[in-house]
């Protein structure tokens, strides 16, 4: 069956779609009926479109979609499918799939990539990595399907390709000038018997042909390689924690603080920006000895929190978890917007936040320390208190996903599901 | 001074006539606005009052629409400034929220026929609340209450049926 053709132009030039219209338009002029439907929440219209055909074709117009503007985020989170491992099932390939879902946990939309492996989720994209020779790709999830493969994706490295960085970090970004992905990546020669790192640089280029092509460039010796949360891209810039800073706070090292806390690198020039200089200094920017807090649980991480470079602080049993945003980069100035307060059983958890709501509450996604199992949460700063939205099990990727609900296209069950 | 405003009158579909001051109705419809500077040449000097035909407007529903732009656009009416609510934060009760509350609460096809003469007439508040009614009505509704609301046919064949359920299944 072929769809019905949708309306995309002039809705609000009436004699365009009055044919289509006319047909089954209802009561309600057009104009009235299109504003009516405008003051609707997304999920609502999703709803909507099983009303009729002409509904339907409205309601997955993009122009549509445009017009309402801006809408609560959604969440992308990535999960590894065992299911042919742990129930000895061979018929359902091993695997990754996506979730997107909203601000109450709903999935709006599951993606199968069998064979593949979600390493992260960045710029509404999955970057996933072949099971079976190593290659790393892009992916548009809103877009992706298994019989199109295809489509929408970037090359970031080749199966084959000697460098060792599985461990590595890969960041992502886009050029604002050019919309190009570019990627900056940290990568170890040590399969050569080499010491050291290397950053090398690429822009991504769509399409199956489009083979990476990284360029060394030069960069400073003390950033992460592997632990998380420390190495963040916001827009067409890579910030990179300093180790130095890192360790200084977990020593208490008052000295080391007051220097600078964070490289940047910007993609579109391919060169380093000046250093971003700390807050300065604070009574609680250490963090006392306590079993409670693992030796290698981050307390001190970079976020991108709509739009803006953050460090995470805390939570330790002293401390709240504390959420410093650069306000000004040059002037290296910072503002502590959020001071999250944690009770006691839940401090050796992780906590990440992931974006900020228009009525100030946060979202984060929270790991038990005592089961690994994460789940979505909404802090209010007002009440002090968290809402549990949604439980993730243990996904291996989770961000904002800002796409267009009304633009995600089809639902797709996976094997599994149908089984049940 | 009161006494010296002009009027105009407006005739509803069904040939009710209504009187309205022209400052008012000029202030809260583009429609008649447009109309009145239309007749504007023929009428300078002369004290004859206009009268309009509005022929797309009932009765019924022409008397809601001008209760409502009497209460929204006649200054002496409107306690402060009519557009003194776009400085009130989200919750605070603006002057004629209430009114505003009691006046779309009315059956369907009222609320119907005031989205309509809101749109003919061109009076943006009007639409906007209307709308916004409409929308809020429709949230609590199954799909068949829907269609019986519009009056849309449900045209789909069962297997597109079917598939746009499918497609949409999480959002119910």
């Amino acid at each position: 069956m072929s769809p019905p053709k949708p309306c995309t132009r002039g809705l609000n030039g009436r004699g365009v779609v009055a044919a289509v219209a006319a047909s089954n338009a209802g009561d309600l002029p057009l104009d009235a009926l299109y504003e009516i439907l405008l003051r609707l929440p997304a999920k609502a219209l999703c709803r909507l479109r099983t009303v009729c055909r002409f509904w339907r074709s409205l309601l997955s117009d993009p122009q549509f979609a445009a017009a309402r503007g801006r809408e609560p985020p959604l969440f992308i989170a990535g999960f590894h499918s065992n299911a042919s491992e742990a129930e000895g099932r061979h018929d359902v390939p091993a695997g990754s799939v996506a979730n997107i879902m909203d601000l109450s946990g709903h999935v709006v939309k599951q993606v199968r990539m069998d064979g593949h492996r979600v390493q992260s989720m960045p710029l509404n994209l999955a970057c996933v990595r072949s099971i079976a020779d190593g290659t790393c790709w892009l992916l548009d999830p809103a877009t992706y399907n298994t019989t199109d493969a295809a489509a929408m994706r970037y090359y970031v490295r080749d199966g084959e390709d000697p460098i060792f960085c599985d461990n590595g970090i890969h960041l992502f970004g886009q050029v604002a000038s050019t919309g190009e992905y570019k990627a900056l990546r940290k990568v170890t020669r040590s399969h050569l018997g080499e010491y050291g790192f290397l950053y090398e640089v690429c822009t991504l280029l769509g399409g199956a042909g489009g083979r990476p092509r990284w360029r060394a460039v030069e960069g400073p010796p003390d950033t992460f390689c592997q632990t998380r949360a420390t190495g963040v891209a916001i827009g067409g810039v890579v910030y990179l924690l300093i180790a130095a800073v890192y360790f200084a706070v977990r020593s208490k090292n008052p000295a080391a603080v007051q220097r600078d806390w964070v490289y940047s690198f910007d993609l579109e020039t391919e060169k380093w920006l000046p250093n971003i200089k700390g807050p300065p200094q604070q009574a609680g920017f250490f963090f006392i000895d306590d079993p409670a807090v693992p030796p290698n649980g981050v307390r001190f991480s970079l976020a991108n929190l709509n739009g803006s470079l953050v460090v995470v602080h805390g939570p330790s049993p002293e401390t709240n978890m504390d959420l410093w945003f650069l306000m000004d980069s040059e002037k290296s100035l910072w503002v502590k917007k959020y001071s999250i307060r944690l009770t006691m059983e839940r401090l050796p958890g992780y906590f990440q936040p992931l974006v900020v709501l228009d009525d100030g509450r946060i979202v984060v996604v929270s790991t038990c320390s005592t089961t690994g199992l994460q789940s979505l949460e909404i802090h209010d700063p007002r009440t002090k208190s968290f809402l549990a939205v949604a439980e993730m099990g243990r996904c291996c990727a989770c961000s904002v996903y800002t796409g267009n609900l009304l633009s995600l296209g089809w639902w797709q069950p996976t094997d599994n599901e149908v089984s049940d | 001074m009161a006494s010296e405003k002009k009027v105009v009158f407006l005739r509803s579909s069904d040939g009710e006539a209504f009187e309205v001051s022209e400052e008012v109705i000029s202030a809260a419809s583009v429609t008649i606005k447009g109309m009145i500077d239309e007749e504007s040449p023929s009428r300078a000097d002369t004290a004859a009052t206009t009268t309009l035909a509005i022929p797309n407007v009932t009765a019924a529903t022409l008397s809601r629409v001008l209760h409502y732009v009497n209460k929204h656009f006649d200054a002496a009416a409107v306690v402060g400034r009519p557009d003194d609510y776009i400085f009130c934060a989200p919750g605070d009760e603006h002057p004629l929220a209430r009114f505003d509350d009691d006046f779309v609460d009315v059956d369907n096809d009222t609320l119907i026929d005031l989205v309509h003469a809101a749109e003919y007439l061109h009076i943006k508040k009007l639409f906007d609340l209307t709308c916004k009614a409409v929308a809020d009505k429709l949230k609590g509704r199954t799909i068949d209450q829907i269609r019986e609301t519009f009056g849309i046919v449900n045209d789909y064949t069962v297997e597109e049926e079917v598939e746009v359920y499918r497609e949409n299944s999480w959002a119910f």
